[in-house]
């Protein structure tokens, strides 16, 4: 198995640290589902999303500075559209956040590919910026969301 | 003799109440036992890092299910749509705590937490749902609860912890299961719960004072 160069170590270990912090402080013996602060920080309406896509955010912009390929930032991305979206959901959001790890497995694929880059090429600072755009309007989304089911749910219980 | 009526209001009593140290009591007694165990690891047993990890856990499925417990306690559905909810998430929140009994081999947790289930169901099935500033008191101590659990375990994991007596040797006589942040370096939770347990003890000795300062308005 391939070394992680000494340049990559680093953001490797703060992102894995972030990671496990968000999904894997304690996980259920024999299986995949772990308790981390993200779920907690879900219940916060607002700011805990916005903190936890805060945090998604840095640890893959940590991605980038390690190496990450362009493909490998979008399927980060990906993982984290879907925590994100979900996850703003009221209460099976809450749930979700229980089972999906997106922020390990990020760490995962980031450390997989670091080991055997293989023909995958570190991705560029403006395609960086983009994605951290995409991180905004995403954020920006999961807000909409959380604000349409609440304005839903009121206009139900008020009848 | 005739009564003043005019002049400033008297000072608040600067003596800490007797109600305020009997709450703080529990939650410092649980900090020392964090404390003793994070120096020498065995001073209460042989196995109480887990013990004290499983207590960390149990703390937060407790916050955690308030959120959705306490906004079914305190909505306005019916009294079966609120024992129908309470017991739908009560037997997620069971699987999830199964989970973890059956690796660790302690059923304490599975109890604690339905315990709990149990008392918040009572409220709604005697018919006695909090109002007023028992309401807002609830929802302030779920409040500085998450937010306790929040800073406590962003702390004890972004910054280095000091293992002190708990070395290699001692967290394999653990036979701690599963995985994770706290099960490779248990002093990280340890330390957690000693800093968690003795904000809650300050916060339970000058809740009168805050409280006073920040007169809740009745709602309802």
């Amino acid at each position: 198995m391939n070394r992680l160069s000494p340049g990559a170590a680093r953001p490797i270990e703060r992102a894995r640290l972030l990671a496990r912090l968000l999904d894997r402080l304690l996980r259920i013996p024999g299986t995949n589902i772990g308790i981390g602060l993200d779920p907690i920080l879900g219940v916060i309406p607002g700011l805990g999303d916005a903190l936890t896509m805060g945090l998604a955010g840095y640890l893959i912009v940590q991605a980038a500075r390690a190496g990450a390929s362009r493909d490998l930032l979008l399927r980060m991305l990906w993982n984290v559209t879907v925590d994100t979206l979900v996850g703003s959901v009221p209460v099976v959001g809450d749930l979700f956040d229980v089972t999906w790890a997106a922020n390990l497995k990020n760490v995962e694929l980031l450390e997989r590919q670091l080991r055997d880059p293989g023909e995958a090429r570190a991705a560029g600072r403006r395609f960086v910026a983009l994605l951290v755009a995409a991180l905004v309007l995403l954020a920006l989304a999961a807000g909409a969301i959380v604000v349409l089911i609440v304005r839903l749910g009121l206009r139900l219980v008020a009848g | 003799m005739k009564e003043r009526v005019d002049g400033p209001p008297p000072a608040p009593a600067r003596r800490l109440p007797v109600s305020g140290v009997v709450a703080a009591l529990p939650d410092f007694g649980l900090a020392g036992a964090f404390l003793v165990t994070w120096i020498v690891p065995n001073a209460l047993g042989r196995r109480v890092v887990a013990y004290l990890m499983l207590v960390m856990l149990v703390e937060f499925l407790i916050v955690h299910s308030a959120a959705f417990m306490g906004s079914v306690v305190l909505g306005k559905a019916s009294r079966r749509e609120k024992v129908r909810s309470l017991v739908g998430v009560g037997v997620f929140y069971t699987l999830l705590i199964g989970g973890f009994a059956l690796g660790f081999r302690a059923w304490w947790p599975l109890w604690t937490f339905w315990g709990l289930t149990l008392n918040r169901l009572s409220g709604v099935l005697v018919g006695h749902a909090p109002s007023g500033q028992e309401r807002e008191l609830l929802k302030r101590h779920w409040a500085a609860g998450v937010m306790l659990y929040l800073m406590g375990v962003f702390v004890t994991t972004l910054f280095p912890m000091p293992a002190f007596g708990i070395t290699p040797a001692v967290v394999r006589a653990q036979q701690l299961p599963g995985g994770g942040l706290w099960v490779d370096e248990p002093q990280r939770v340890i330390a957690f719960g000693c800093i968690y347990f003795t904000a809650w003890g300050v916060s339970e000795l000058f809740e009168h004072r805050w409280l006073g300062r920040h007169a809740m308005p009745d709602l309802d």
